[in-house]
This record gives C-alpha cells, structure tokens and sequence, in this order.
C-alpha cells in the first residue's frame, strides 16, 4: 500500500516537470524565481509527508502520529528507566501485520492520549501472548506444551511469542517453503540468541552447511524441534524418530543416534568419536608433512643439479643458496647495463620531476 | 613390445582409461565436495553457485563417486585376474605391490638427494608410483565407506547407529583433504614436475616412454627389458 504511494508520488512529480514544458520551465525560474521557490518547496512538503509516514495506510488509528518518532519514550517510567515507545513504520508496513490495525493486537488500549491505560492486573507480556492467540490458536497451544512456556508462567524471562518472532518486523513466511536465509537466520537470531552455544555446535555440522551455502531443504532448529513446542530431542526416543523421519523416511532408533551437536573438537563427544577425529587429523597432518617435506628435498637436488652447484653434503646446501644469490645480482647487472644503454632524455630522473612540481607550485 | 622410433608401450589401453576416469571422477568430487565442508570461507558460495548448489553439486558429486568406484572395482578384477587367473608374482619385478627392493630404495634416493650416493636403480614401478596406487586403496576404503555411508543415512542408522553418521564425516573431510593435498603436492610434483619429464610425462596418457628417459629412470627394468630382448639397447 504505502510502495505504491510512494511510487504515486514520484510519477506526479514527474508528470508536474513534464507539464512545464522541456526547455521552458529553465527560462522561468529565471523570470520568476520566487514563485518557481514556493512551487518546489510545496513539493519537497508534499514529498516529505509521503516518506515520513509509510505505515498510515493501516493506521486509521492514527497510534503512529506520536510512535513513529524513533526518540519518543514512557514520559512516566514505573522504574526509573525510561522506555522506548518508538515503532518502526518501516519494518512494520514490511511486515506481515502491516494491515492490521495496532488495536488488533494491543488490546485493552483506549484511544485517549496520553492515558492508554490497559489492564493493570496483567503483565504487558501476558496481553502479548493473549493476542497472539486469538488469531493464532494452534500455534499457541503447541507453545502451551512447549518447556518455554512451562518457563514463562514461573519466569517472566522466558520467550514468548514476540521473543522468536519479534513484535511489529514478523515476516512473511510461506511455511513449508521457507527460504535458506530465513531458516538461517531463525536459527542464528531467534533460537541462537539464547541456545547459543547449541546453534554454534550444529553450525559446524553438515544441515547447516549446506543451508547456508542456499539449501533451502536442509533442516534448521525448528525441522526437528518444532515450531512452537520446541522439543527436547533424546538419542533413541520414539518422539525423535518422528522427527527425523520428516525428512528421512527410513529413519529407525539407531539413526537417532547421530548426535546434531558436537563441538568442533569432538570434546563432548563420545570417547571413540573423538579418537576417530585424532586419529584421523594426525594422520593427514603426519603423511602430508611427510610427502611435502620429501618433496621439497627432491626439489633442492634438482635445483642444484639445475644450477650445477659444486660441493659436498651439506656444504652444497650452502653453496646452492650462494649460487642462488650469485644468479640474482648478476641478473641484477644485466639490468642496470640495460638501463644505461638508455638514452638519458628518455626518462625524467628524480631532479626534474621536483623542478617540475617546483614551478607548479 | 618395441613400439618402435625410441619407445616403450609402458601402459595398455585398460591402464591409461582407468588412470583417466580416476583423475576426471577426482576432480570432480574435489570442486563439489570441499565448499560444502568449508562453507564458511569466502570462496563456498561461488564455487557452489558455480555448480547451481548444493543439491546439483551434491548430484555431480555421487556421481562421480559412482563411477570413481566402479573404477575401483573393475581394477579390483583386473588385479584378481593376474594373481588368481596369470599367477602373477606379487612381489616379483612387474608387481606394483610393496616389497623389500622399495625401502631400499626409498633410503637411496633420500641418499642421492644429499648427494650421499648414485639414484637408485628402480625397476617397473618406482615407490613413490606403488604409494600413489596404494593410495587409492586406502583412499577408497575410507572416504568411498564413509561416503556411502553418508549417502545413505538411514542404512547406516539401520546397520550399525547413527553416531557413526559423525564419524563418517570425519573420515570422509579428513582423507578427502589428504588426498587433494597428496595429489597437489607430492604425486604431481613426482609424477609430473620432475626435471626430466618437466613440465608433464605423458606416459598416463600415451601409455608409451622414451627408451631413453627409462634408461635413466628405471635403469633395472631397462636392463631387465633388454635382457628379455624386449627392447633394443640405445
């Protein structure tokens, strides 16, 4: 709504130029400047206006008047600290909730400013979920299930809705055919903010590879977790079979074993899939130096075979790197002979050039 | 055998077709399979772009697998025909297996690249040619079993557990790199580099050797060719 708006505003502002005729209209800002002033002025306002409230196609309550401004904050803090009122036009004419009306979900609120007053007896976290639900319902019964919400009603802490899915930015998301970077980015900021760690872990495995190169198939948190009853997954479980199963048709208990979150270092792993890493790491590291530095002793002999170094044993080492030299400084002197053979006009030393600069100056 | 003007037909057309798919098949793993593996650097995306992603990359990938072992195994034939069928000496002259002659060899050359002693004398197949052979075995029991263990998940999980999933990954990244930095750095530097075959011995491909470059080369099998009357002496 507001793009097209906007883009409604650009062409009359095209259009406008166009009416003043190609090359006349330079002739009379010259006969007329104050006017020709007044005129773009009224069109930077008008432009200005179209830009600064983006979102006020949904709010016919007009809540963004006063919540657009990015300073705008709690005039009365309860704890001293003065909270932020400001919502992001922006992001929330962008966002999936962009034609709702902000009493949809702010409910409880009455439009008379500045009292706003809502439900003293509910936390403002209990009157978020409360309205997710009512458009919501499915979604907010798994999170009923979930141990975030088992959390939530002893600790206030705990995510709820908005934690995951932010309040006015909500995405447009097609479920079941979400984008690579959107399932990233879930993983990364919404489940990696505070299972960090867990998200670094499986980071370093193979789903979040491939989804992070654009495999939009891989599997991020909630493929296995759930969306909104973030399961805690056991190796063995007849819950995890199911969920890997999703994906993996001909999952059985014993591939549930294959552990999602491993450290880089294998440390918390299994003792024997830690071998398996040592093991395997010292080997490349052993055979590879091996072959290399073999290679390179190949090399020096051919070199000095090359170069036709005289010498014995270790001595030719040293005479190698002098026959080395000795071929560089005297590729050095066929240069310099080159460069005198120049004529001396034919370049500018460095004398003339700051006579040069001198008399610029 | 004398190929006639100054060569040797060192290679038949079976070997030169095997060491060719077996090049061609590990390139191919090698530019599908380490962005996924270093998806984090700078150079994952576009090489994966280059291949239209993951999914397609992966897909050039097994197939190449696929035919990489294929290859293997007819080799693997190949192998059992001439000491089950030919009764071939395993540890005779023309044998690429490891035998005693390698180690001794191996300390000669450390040796002559001190100039503490002449090249050694190396019959058919040098050590460091048996190693890059070896190599493969080694290389396909491990990254080609951790590979379809990969490929086929659900089978490893059924089999044996699913941590074994982990394992395999380990195995396959870890041999996988070995053998790009194996091949990169030491079997085309030996095979390829050397100063008297600079810049590349064609004999993979053409199958056929300069009589003269074996008398240096491989100076015991020249003296043994031309003692079987095989090739004329030069």
């Amino acid at each position: 709504m507001t793009k097209r708006r906007i883009e409604a505003a650009g062409k009359g502002g095209e259009m406008s130029l166009e009416e003043r005729g190609g090359g006349g209209w330079a002739s009379r800002i010259a006969v007329r400047p104050t006017r020709t002033i007044v005129a773009l002025m009224a069109c930077a306002l008008v432009a200005l206006f179209a830009w600064g409230a983006p979102a006020s196609a949904a709010d016919v309550e007009g809540c963004l008047i006063c919540h657009s401004d990015p300073d705008f904050t709690n005039p009365t803090p309860a704890d001293g600290e003065p909270t932020s009122l400001y919502v992001d036009s922006k992001k929330f004419a962008a966002s999936v909730h962009a034609e709702l009306p902000c009493s949809s979900c702010h409910k409880g609120f009455v439009n008379t400013i500045p009292a706003h007053q809502q439900d003293p007896t509910k936390d403002y976290k209990e009157v978020a979920i409360e309205a997710c639900e009512t458009c919501h319902p499915d979604a907010f019964a798994a999170y009923q299930t979930s141990s975030h919400a088992k959390l939530f009603y002893q600790d206030q802490a705990a995510p709820i809705c908005i934690s995951c899915h932010g309040s006015h930015e909500i995405r447009k998301v097609r479920l079941g055919a979400e984008s690579a970077d959107f399932k990233m980015s879930m993983a990364r900021d919404s489940c990696g903010r505070c299972h960090k760690d867990k998200f670094e872990k499986a980071s370093h495995e193979l789903h979040f590879k491939a989804l992070s190169l654009g495999y939009e198939r891989a599997a991020t948190c909630f493929d296995c977790h759930g969306f909104h009853d973030n399961l805690s997954l056991k190796s063995g479980e007849e819950q995890t079979v199911e969920q890997c199963r999703q994906c993996h048709p001909g999952a059985t208990a014993g591939f549930t074993y294959f552990q999602m979150h491993l450290d880089p270092g294998f440390e918390n792993a299994f003792w024997g899939v830690r071998a398996v890493y040592l093991f395997f790491s010292t080997l490349l590291i052993v055979v590879l130096v091996t072959g290399i530095a073999y290679t390179t002793v190949h090399l020096q002999k051919e070199t000095r075979t090359i170069l036709g170094v005289a010498g014995r044993g270790v001595g030719r080492l040293f005479g190698f790197i002098r026959a080395l030299e000795e071929e560089t400084v005297r590729t050095h002197e066929e240069d310099d002979d080159k460069a005198h053979q120049r004529p001396p006009d034919a370049t500018a030393g460095p004398d003339d050039e700051h006579t040069d600069r001198g008399g610029v100056a | 055998m004398a190929a006639g003007s100054g060569y040797y037909v060192r290679f038949n057309v079976y070997h030169r077709i095997s060491h060719f798919v077996m090049m061609t098949t590990f390139i191919g793993c090698t530019l599908t399979g380490p962005p996924l593996k270093y998806s984090y650097d700078f150079w994952a995306q576009s090489m994966m772009s280059f291949w239209g992603g993951v999914h397609n990359a992966g897909l050039v990938h097994r197939v190449m697998a696929a035919f990489m072992v294929a290859d293997f195994a007819v080799h693997a034939l190949y192998l059992a025909y001439w000491v089950l069928i030919k009764k071939a000496r395993i540890f005779g002259p023309d044998s690429i297996f490891f035998r005693k002659k390698d180690l001794v060899d191996l300390i000669g050359m450390v040796k002559w690249f001190f100039d503490r002693g002449d090249r050694p004398r190396f019959e058919r197949f040098s050590f460091w040619e048996k190693f890059d052979w070896f190599a493969v075995f080694w290389g396909i029991a491990m990254i080609g079993t951790s590979g379809f263990a990969l490929w086929f998940p659900t089978v490893t999980g059924q089999l044996v557990s699913g941590i074994f999933l982990n394992v395999a990954r380990i195995i396959h990244g870890d041999e996988a790199i070995l053998a790009i930095g194996w091949i990169l750095f030491v079997h085309l530097y030996n095979s390829h580099l050397r100063m008297n075959v600079f810049p590349m011995d064609p004999v993979i491909f053409t199958g056929r050797v300069p009589i003269e470059h074996l008398k240096h080369d491989k100076a015991a099998w020249y003296d043994r060719l031309v003692r079987e009357g095989k090739i004329k002496p030069e």
